[in-house]
């Protein structure tokens, strides 16, 4: 029995590193917050694919940074990388992708690779140009448009969330987007915005978030009318100490690090700037907040609110222990009064979604452009979501609603 | 009795008054009056406010896309009925699209004092046709057939919009494609919002399939009757809730500043 085994791995081994005349290597980038869905869908296009991921902070292939598919596809030996730096990144760097400053770091071409998936510590640092994106939101809602209209088609629906902090107020429930549009536009509001309670006039929610080459946040400040282009926003980086946050900063020392300009986008500042990826932000939001010894007095007692993307809402809320940090779980918040849900966002009451899009410049060929016709076919095909409370995006067969453009009308498709 | 009425979909009370009393008038001069029969209680025929007893829509009010009644006397105060509220009701006129159920309606009208008719309405009979609408109201709203009186009670007969026949939508300037007077309306934008502004206006001409597009092309309308409101969609996700009001009033306000320059 083990000596099959070992010659059925052999086998698998030497087939996965022979020589085939029509080798490819594959690049795709863009969204966090559809990479689980993307990596499913590469590794069923590849049967009896191995691959490795990066698997820093306990990261899974559902989850990570970075991750590399070696097999077969298209009757070719190919390699799939795949790294995961953000929609409105994954559109650039796509959409520019003969310039040598939009190379995207990926892992080597020598990962070591297995059926089951091997961790990586380390964050590779190859750079390549990439050739495909998965993207939480269209070309137009970033600077990136001018010169190169990318090919984009629909392979799904991904909702997001709001969420407070661990440790929140409970009567810190919900979001609309009035609050939204005071929080991000200022930073800060107080408690008593959420709650309607007097005591909470010196009780301050905070905002925090992604970066701007983040889809989530396109759709979030989209969705929630503070613009996809407000330029007055205001994010806190936290620091920590244990399980509690330590301090909070939109500037200097402690704030977000400043992005600089790519043309045609301008240059942002730290108070605009925010988490590169969403399981960090998911991380951030387990810290408790002190009840004294913050500075000013007025952090004290705080909480964060933020958004987050499907492939993050289990870090968030994952209950404390075994690998998880910070002192617990994050809150989920409904939207609009409308508690997320699968046939929320199927039948339209529940309005926190975008659809997926994968995209690629319109002179992509041979097994790339075969590979990124095959994942939108395949994707676009899927059936009805056969689990749906524990799926967390859904099948563009699962919506019996739909909209025209990113935070549109939602109208019925029926 | 009454005759039956077929159907009364829509119009602005203000024309629907002047008319109802120009018909009395005519009908029932003071020095004829006599008790008119109701319709239902009579509880109901003297406190229940004319509109109440005429269909109401639910549609998107149009009234803001609509001109004015320029052949109407919509801007006269319309004459009121003993038991009707003091406050002046204005039906408002509704796009009737998706409201295609017709509607049934009469209206009771008893122990009227005479009225003050406008002088340019003192001619008009119940048999009468109604004054000419506009262009748009003849395609938003239905045109009043006639009014009769049989028995003391005034009815108004109106040619209802045919419901298997959608109405067309007007053909709308998506905001990020209209002209800001920037020398009188200073820009509310950003130039990062700026640069959203030409982003969309960029993407509508894409959507309606390029600049060169000729106008006769039936095509040419359909695409640009989908792209208009995803265009200013966009454009309010682009540069956020405040931003798109305050470009909104600008517009506006650069509208009405051009117009003036044109027309002082």
């Amino acid at each position: 029995m083990k000596s099959t085994k070992f010659a059925i791995t052999s086998f698998i081994a030497v087939a996965a590193t022979a020589p085939f005349a029509n080798a490819a290597d594959i690049y795709i980038t863009g969204s966090t917050a559809f990479r689980t869905q993307a990596h499913a869908a590469i590794i069923a296009a590849m049967p009896g694919v191995q691959y490795a991921f990066v698997n820093a902070n306990s990261a899974t292939i559902n989850n990570t940074s970075q991750a590399i598919f070696k097999g077969t596809f298209n009757g070719n030996a190919t390699t799939v990388y795949t790294s995961w730096s953000g929609s409105v990144a994954g559109i650039r760097d796509v959409a520019l992708n003969t310039d040598p400053a939009r190379k995207v770091k990926f892992l080597p071409s020598s990962t070591t690779v297995s059926a089951g998936g091997t961790g990586i510590a380390t964050a590779g640092t190859d750079l390549q140009w990439a050739q495909i994106a998965f993207t939480d939101n269209e070309q137009v809602s970033s600077y990136y448009t001018e010169g190169t209209l990318l090919t984009a088609d629909k392979v799904g629906v991904v909702p997001f969330k709001w969420f407070a902090s661990n440790g929140s107020d409970a009567n810190l429930t919900n979001m609309t987007p009035q609050l939204a549009q005071v929080l991000f536009q200022n930073g800060s509001a107080p408690l008593a915005l959420w709650t309607g309670l007097n005591a909470d006039h010196n009780r301050f929610v905070f905002a925090t978030g992604r970066d701007p080459e983040s889809g989530t946040r396109v759709i979030t400040f989209a969705e929630s009318g503070v613009g996809i282009f407000n330029s007055g926003v205001i994010q806190y980086n936290p620091t920590f100490n244990g399980t509690a946050i330590q301090s909070i900063a939109f500037s200097g020392a402690g704030g977000f690090a400043a992005i600089p300009a790519i043309p045609p986008a301008p240059a942002y500042g730290q108070a605009e700037s925010g988490y590169p990826s969403g399981s960090n932000l998911a991380r951030a939001l387990r810290y408790s907040w002190p009840a004294t010894g913050m500075s000013p007095a007025n952090r004290n007692g705080g909480t964060f609110v933020s958004y987050l993307g499907g492939s993050d809402w289990g870090t968030a809320t994952a209950a404390a222990g075994g690998s998880t940090v910070g002192a617990g779980p994050a809150r989920e918040l409904t939207w609009n009064g409308v508690p997320y849900s699968f046939s929320n966002v199927a039948e339209g009451r529940y309005s926190f979604w975008g659809y997926e899009y994968l995209m690629y410049n319109a002179d992509l060929t041979g097994d790339a452009l075969t590979l990124a016709t095959t994942l939108t076919t395949n994707l676009q095909n899927l059936p009805v979501t056969a689990s749906p409370s524990t799926a967390v995006v859904l099948n563009l067969s699962d919506m019996k609603v739909q909209r025209t453009t990113d935070a549109g009308v939602i109208t019925p498709g029926y | 009795m009454a005759t039956p009425i077929k159907s009364i979909p829509v119009i602005t009370l203000a024309f629907a008054g002047t008319l109802i009393a120009a018909a009395w008038s005519f009908v029932f001069p003071p020095e004829a009056k006599q008790p008119l029969p109701r319709l239902g209680s009579e509880e109901s025929a003297k406190s229940i406010p004319v509109q109440t007893l005429l269909p109401r829509f639910t549609g998107a009010p149009v009234a803001n896309h609509a001109p004015q009644h320029k052949s109407s006397t919509a801007t006269n105060p319309a004459p009121t009925l003993p038991g009707a509220p003091t406050q002046q009701p204005i039906f408002q006129l509704h796009d009737i699209a998706h409201e295609p159920q017709p509607m049934v309606g009469s209206v009771a009208v008893e122990s009227m004092p005479p009225l003050d008719i406008p002088a340019n309405l003192q001619n008009i009979t119940a048999a009468d046709p109604a004054p000419q609408l506009d262009e748009e109201d003849s395609l938003t709203a239905p045109t009043l057939q006639s009014a009769s009186a049989s028995n003391g009670v005034l009815t108004m007969t109106v040619n209802p919009v045919e419901p298997t026949e959608p109405l067309p939508k007007p053909i709308v300037l998506p905001s990020a494609l209209k002209e800001l007077a920037t020398e009188s309306v200073p820009t509310p934008l950003s130039p990062v919002q700026e640069q959203a502004v030409a982003r969309v206006q960029d993407s509508f001409v894409k959507d309606i399939g390029g600049e060169e597009q000729a106008a006769t092309d039936p095509g040419y309308k359909e695409r640009w009757l989908v792209a208009q409101p995803i265009a200013d969609q966009r454009l309010r996700a682009q540069i956020g809730d405040e931003a798109y009001r305050e470009y909104q009033k600008a517009l506006a306000k650069s509208a009405v500043t051009t117009q003036r320059k044109v027309n002082p």
